[in-house]
């Protein structure tokens, strides 16, 4: 298992990390901390890593987990944060710049559960993925779902 | 606003720092795991034991004072357990993060590890504290008199507060190690008790 393979997937999945940590990382210096941390993690599973899931898939689970287990700075995290460092995420050829901008504005105030949850799902895994990637039943992940969307719905539309 | 379309547009072209994309940084070690960094801390904790460990047994041998010899090997036998006691813990830790778990088994694994550690550390300070300083208190009062120890304590004004330290300070280290734990992982606990939480109810 040698590094320029496992190098060369996460540089096609690279999106997801960074998606990821954007939406729970306080500022700059925890964003690379935990990037670090994401790509020491699967790096360490990743002689373990078998070809029965996607990449992708299993990269999530890892990012997921470590995002969740790690300890976080002792300053609690104030998500509600300006947006000068978000034009540059934005792809300028996918259309309205703005929206996105809002969107994640939106699923960062979210709490940390359900910004998982539907970072999954918008991300187009099914419920059953899901269900099996946070580690609750399918009903719990449509219910959930259901209720975040229109939380962000709300939000987005006030 | 089409929720999937516009977070496809976020973040789709962004690339993470080339310095992480490089075998030399797989090769770094340092991890921001806490398991990782627990399971370090009891080992350091099991190394300044076991060195205690010698101070005692060199008391205990060098000693002239039977008094002193007991109380010294009382610590031994309890510092012995605390040791062993945190080897347990130690061992059945594991401090690798689960590649194959799903998020609220590896959240609850974590949240009872570092419950049981605490829990450990208020078992150890309760006891260790009060008895260390009532055997300070004993070799001090000893000492600073110059008399020996069984004439030191033969005396009931002496007997009494040794008593009161031991009833006054039980409490109080535990409060101690409870509080530090709280400072150390207090904050952490309580995120991952509320995410657990979160994700388990059905709402």
């Amino acid at each position: 298992m040698n590094e320029s393979v496992f190098l060369q997937h996460i540089r096609e999945n690279q999106g997801i990390i960074y998606k990821l940590v954007s939406l729970y990382a306080r500022d700059a210096d925890e964003k690379k901390d935990l990037y670090q941390e994401i790509i020491l993690q699967a790096w360490k599973g990743w002689p373990s890593f078998r070809q029965e899931s996607r990449f992708s898939t299993w990269l999530y689970r890892i990012s997921l987990n470590t995002l969740l287990t790690a300890k976080r700075r002792k300053k609690l995290v104030d998500y509600r944060d300006n947006l000068e460092t978000l034009p540059h995420a934005v792809d300028p050829d996918a259309g309205s710049g703005e929206e996105a901008r809002r969107l994640h504005k939106a699923i960062r105030a979210l709490p940390e559960t359900e910004k998982a949850l539907v970072s999954l799902h918008l991300d187009g895994y099914g419920h059953a993925e899901i269900a099996d990637i946070v580690g609750i039943s399918e009903n719990h992940v449509a219910v959930k779902l259901h209720r975040i969307k229109t939380k962000l719905k709300d939000q987005l539309n006030s | 606003m089409d929720l999937e379309k516009s977070w496809k547009a976020w973040g789709e072209a962004e690339k993470l720092p080339e310095e992480l994309l490089t075998p030399a940084s797989l090769r770094k070690e340092t991890s921001m795991n806490p398991l990782q960094k627990l399971k370090r801390n009891l080992g350091i904790n099991m190394v300044f034991g076991v060195v205690i460990l010698f101070f005692y047994a060199g008391i205990i041998f060098l000693s002239p004072e039977p008094l002193v010899q007991i109380a010294m090997f009382a610590m031994f036998l309890f510092t012995f357990w605390a040791i062993f006691t945190t080897f347990k813990l130690y061992r059945g830790l594991d401090p690798e993060l689960c590649f194959s778990c799903n998020l609220v088994n590896e959240m609850e694994r974590y949240h009872s590890t570092i419950l049981r550690w605490s829990r450990n550390q208020e078992k150890v300070a309760t006891f260790f504290y009060p008895v260390g300083a009532a055997g300070g208190f004993i070799l001090g009062g000893s000492m600073g008199a110059g008399k020996p120890v069984a004439e030191i304590m033969a005396k009931t004004p002496m007997q009494v507060a040794l008593v009161v330290t031991v009833i006054v300070l039980t409490p109080l280290a535990w409060l101690l190690a409870r509080w530090m734990n709280r400072q150390a992982f207090g904050k952490y606990i309580d995120a991952l008790g509320a995410n657990i939480r979160a994700l388990k109810s059905e709402e």
